[in-house]
């Protein structure tokens, strides 16, 4: 009876060693890909809020320089295009999405006021400056491009 | 015992559960995260997709404006840079845009139908790449009635006529797809289509030009000078604009409506015309017309020679030079001008010139003339396919004429025994216009003494009957009450003719010195030729929904029935058709789509020579934009009663401006004329055939949005 009991316990205690081993490696795992899970979850909701940025200042930009009001229209196309058409910073959460809205002339050979710009924005987050990488989290910029016609009042 | 073996056991399948729930939360880890960063491409794909899609619809608008007429042919790469590329090729479209980050995306429209050549799309078949969609756009913007919008079915829209919805007048319908992903992360020019995955998003507008009323300024006719008309008795002048707008007439002179016999004409419109001195000369109805004063300042439509598409000199080209057409088929050119021309075959009427068509063959003379591709010659026709440049030659012949060996008269011959009656209205009118030939005539004669002392007037004033619109202060100084009113000068002068101011042998010797007797365009060779206008044919037949542009740079004559849609002629001198028209009430529906651009006067007759001296005139149906820097003048009647006269009828816009517009508003009337001699007269207003003529779309005519659909 006694060694049948030794025997029976001997096993037990192996088994539990493995079975702590096995739930330990498990359980690491599970922890890192959670994280890597979330980390995943986190760059997407900030891609998503970035696209809606880069959608919402290009939509802003060409309804401003298309439409109303005329003055601004008009200095868009009076203006160098050295510097940004417009720049900024919108906190989504407890994120901080810059943007800058960028414009070149499109050489089309037409003359004003029938021009063509294109209009470019580059949306950054959790970096100094557009064009930084994350470790675990990549690039951490989303552009966009769209083309703008000159005439005025004449939207599509 | 038994008890306790299975006891040790459930450990290990506890173990061994717990695993299997822990790989459980592992791949469920492993799917969600791709999958969410995936849901946010997606997200972008569409948002870029889009994107790219308006910008699609931006770069097609932009390129109408810059050309009407424009369908994605613009021929290979129109624009090349490095983060945005365009290729243009029959009528399809491609444009790549790289984002900063590198990211890329495109946009294609469609405007072939890919069906035959010019089948319903004004394209011919691509012979390159092709984007393989259904959805094809179409531009509508130069047509008067609305188009089916139809979509392709294996590449190909079988039928151009079956569509489920319309594109109206005068509008756009243009189709984008936009398109992201890996497949468009490259771009090759030479094979533009994506290659590998892509998504995005298709978008649909239709856009109405709108402002064409103020392009025109809303008047179907515009006259600097007076706007003289003459029907048969009992006959209207009546004035409509199209979609049942107010109808107008304007003139910085007066509008004067008579019937044939001297009785006043019938002005029988809904509608507001105006006048230098708000008075309408014509019978009318004051509760339908209103007669208004012509401000100084207001505007007529300016049109100017930059605006207007003219054919290409480096394009299809003929030699300038007179044409002439023989009774056995053969086609002689002669490098003159139709002045020197006449001038030289009257005096060597036998000569036959370069013969450059005969046996139904083009030959190209001993010089070898080749043939242009828009250019097609059969016996007595003339077939122009597209635009056709007038090339001045090195003898300096700039004018282009085509004309039968005995010429192509305007008007019947005069008898000889009326030709000193002739001869007083046809030198009033050349000396009101020509101040220097004036001058020169009334230097050293005097007046006839009837006025007071000292001022021996004319008692020439039919238009005030007061005070002498000529008169003479001493021998051969004469003064006008108004130098610049040309059509009150040109009728005191008539008026001093027929007083006697001069004798009947002196004015018709002074009028045949200018060359004002006889019909205009008759050679009279007597070669005994009987081809007349009518026996030749002059037809343009652009592709559907294009057009076929004649220009010149100095005077067009035209002796032969002239036949088309889409048709212009632009002349930097003056413009004659003489054989324009149909017998209306024969073929009803016989139209004519031509636009008429002179830096000259505009000269339209339908003389028909109906041998044995019988003639008449026939009708004519004109749809386009007629605008001339000088005077107009329709020959559809003459004093004649046993002539019978042709109905004129215009749908578009007529407009005598009296001067280069590019220098606004003419100082004076002394041109800008319009005069019609016909049955009757309907004028229906409708600017949309200024589109068909322009450059470029002017900056008032905007495109309103009427249907936005997204597809995907």
């Amino acid at each position: 009876m006694i060694r049948s009991r030794r025997r029976v316990g001997g096993f037990n205690l192996m088994e539990l060693m493995f079975s702590l081993t096995l739930i330990a490696i498990a359980s690491l795992t599970l922890v890192a890909l959670s994280f890597t899970a979330i980390a995943s979850r986190e760059k997407a909701e900030a891609i998503t809020d970035a696209m809606l940025v880069a959608e919402e200042q290009l939509s802003l930009a060409v309804h401003t320089i298309e439409t109303i009001p005329e003055a601004s229209h008009d200095a868009f196309w009076d203006a160098s295009l050295a510097a940004p058409f417009s720049e900024g910073t919108i906190r989504i959460g407890d994120t901080d999405y810059n943007f800058q809205v960028l414009a070149n002339d499109v050489p089309t050979g037409t003359l004003p006021p029938n021009r063509l710009r294109k209009l470019d924005i580059i949306v950054w987050w959790w970096s100094e400056k557009p064009g930084e990488t994350r470790v675990g989290g990549g690039q951490l910029t989303y552009s966009a491009s769209r083309l703008v016609r000159e005439i005025k009042n004449d939207p599509i | 015992m038994g008890v306790k073996v299975r006891q040790k056991g459930i450990v290990l399948v506890t173990v061994l559960l717990m695993s299997i729930l822990i790989a459980m939360f592992i791949g469920a880890a492993i799917l969600i995260g791709p999958r969410t960063l995936g849901l946010a491409g997606s997200q972008d794909g569409a948002l870029t997709g889009s994107a790219a899609a308006e910008s699609g619809m931006q770069y097609a608008i932009m390129r109408v404006r810059e050309n009407p007429d424009w369908r994605g042919d613009g021929g290979g790469l129109v624009i090349n840079t490095a983060d945005f590329k365009v290729v243009e090729d029959s009528g399809y479209v491609w444009g790549h845009m790289k984002a900063p980050d590198g990211s890329a995306s495109m946009f294609r429209i469609r405007f072939n139908f890919e069906n035959g050549n010019d089948n319903g799309d004004s394209l011919n078949d691509s012979t390159g790449p092709r984007i393989p969609i259904d959805f094809v756009s179409i531009n509508n913007l130069s047509n008067s009635s609305e188009k089916v919008v139809p979509r392709a079915s294996n590449g190909t829209v079988a039928d151009p006529s079956v569509g489920e919805y319309y594109v109206p007048a005068h509008a756009l319908c243009i189709i984008v797809e936009g398109l992201t992903g890996p497949g468009v992360r490259e771009f090759d020019p030479g094979n533009p289509n994506p290659n590998g995955l892509t998504h995005g998003k298709v978008l649909e507008g239709i856009f109405i030009a709108s402002n064409l009323d103020d392009l025109a300024t809303d008047a179907v006719a515009m006259s600097n000078s007076d706007l003289v008309a003459v029907l048969g008795d009992k006959k209207l002048f009546t004035v409509e604009a199209k979609g049942g707008g107010v109808p107008k007439v304007r003139s910085r002179g007066g509008v004067k409506v008579s019937e044939e016999d001297g009785d006043s004409g019938t002005y029988d419109s809904k509608g507001t015309v105006y006048t230098k001195d708000a008075t309408l000369d014509a019978e009318y109805d004051p509760g339908k017309v209103g007669v208004e004063q012509e401000k100084a300042d207001d505007p007529f439509y300016e049109l100017t020679w930059d605006d207007l598409k003219t054919a290409d000199p480096d394009g299809n080209k003929v030699a300038a030079g007179t044409y002439v057409w023989w009774d056995d088929g053969t086609l002689h050119y002669y490098d003159m001008d139709y002045a020197s021309f006449s001038s030289h075959i009257r005096g060597n009427p036998t000569d036959a010139g370069e013969v450059v068509f005969s046996g139904g063959t083009w030959t190209g003379g001993p010089s070898g003339m080749t043939l242009p591709p828009s250019l097609k010659v059969e016996t007595k026709k003339m077939t122009i396919t597209g635009d056709l440049y007038v090339k001045p030659t090195v003898a300096g012949t700039a004018d282009f004429t085509v004309i039968p060996r005995e010429g192509a008269p305007e008007e019947p011959p005069d008898p000889s025994a009326a030709q000193a009656t002739a001869a007083g209205p046809a030198l009033a009118q050349y000396l009101a216009g020509n101040p220097v030939a004036r001058t020169a005539f009334f230097a050293g004669r005097l007046g006839d003494g009837s006025g007071p002392t000292g001022n021996e007037g004319w008692n020439s004033a039919p238009e005030s009957g007061s005070a002498a619109d000529i008169w003479w202060t001493s021998a051969g100084v004469v003064s006008f009450d108004d130098a610049n009113d040309y059509s009150s000068l040109q009728a005191a002068l008539e008026d001093a003719f027929d007083d006697g101011f001069v004798t009947p042998g002196e004015l018709t010797s002074t009028a045949a010195t200018h060359g004002l007797l006889g019909a205009e365009g008759d050679l009279n060779l007597g070669t005994g030729d009987t081809t007349t206008a009518e026996d030749l044919e002059i037809n343009f037949e652009p592709p559907d929904g294009e057009s076929a542009t004649l220009s010149s740079d100095g005077n067009i004559r035209i002796g032969a029935k002239l036949k088309g849609e889409g048709a212009s002629i632009t002349s930097q001198g003056s413009l004659s058709v003489v054989g324009a028209g149909a017998d209306l009430s024969a073929t009803a529906n016989a139209e004519e789509g031509v636009n008429m651009y002179a830096k000259g006067d505009i000269t339209l007759s339908t003389l028909k020579d109906k041998g044995n001296d019988q003639y008449e005139f026939k009708d004519i149906k004109l749809k386009g934009l007629v605008y001339t820097w000088g005077d107009f003048d329709a020959k559809m009647g003459n004093d004649d009663p046993s002539v019978k006269r042709g109905k004129f009828s215009l749908e578009g816009t007529l407009v005598a401006y009296g001067g280069d517009p590019a220098n606004g508003k003419p100082a004076n009337t002394n041109k800008g004329l319009v005069n019609i001699d016909a049955e009757e007269v309907k004028l229906k207003f409708d600017p949309a055939y200024l589109l068909s003529v322009m450059k470029t779309l002017p900056d008032n005519v905007q495109f309103k949005r009427t249907a936005w659909t997204a597809y995907r």
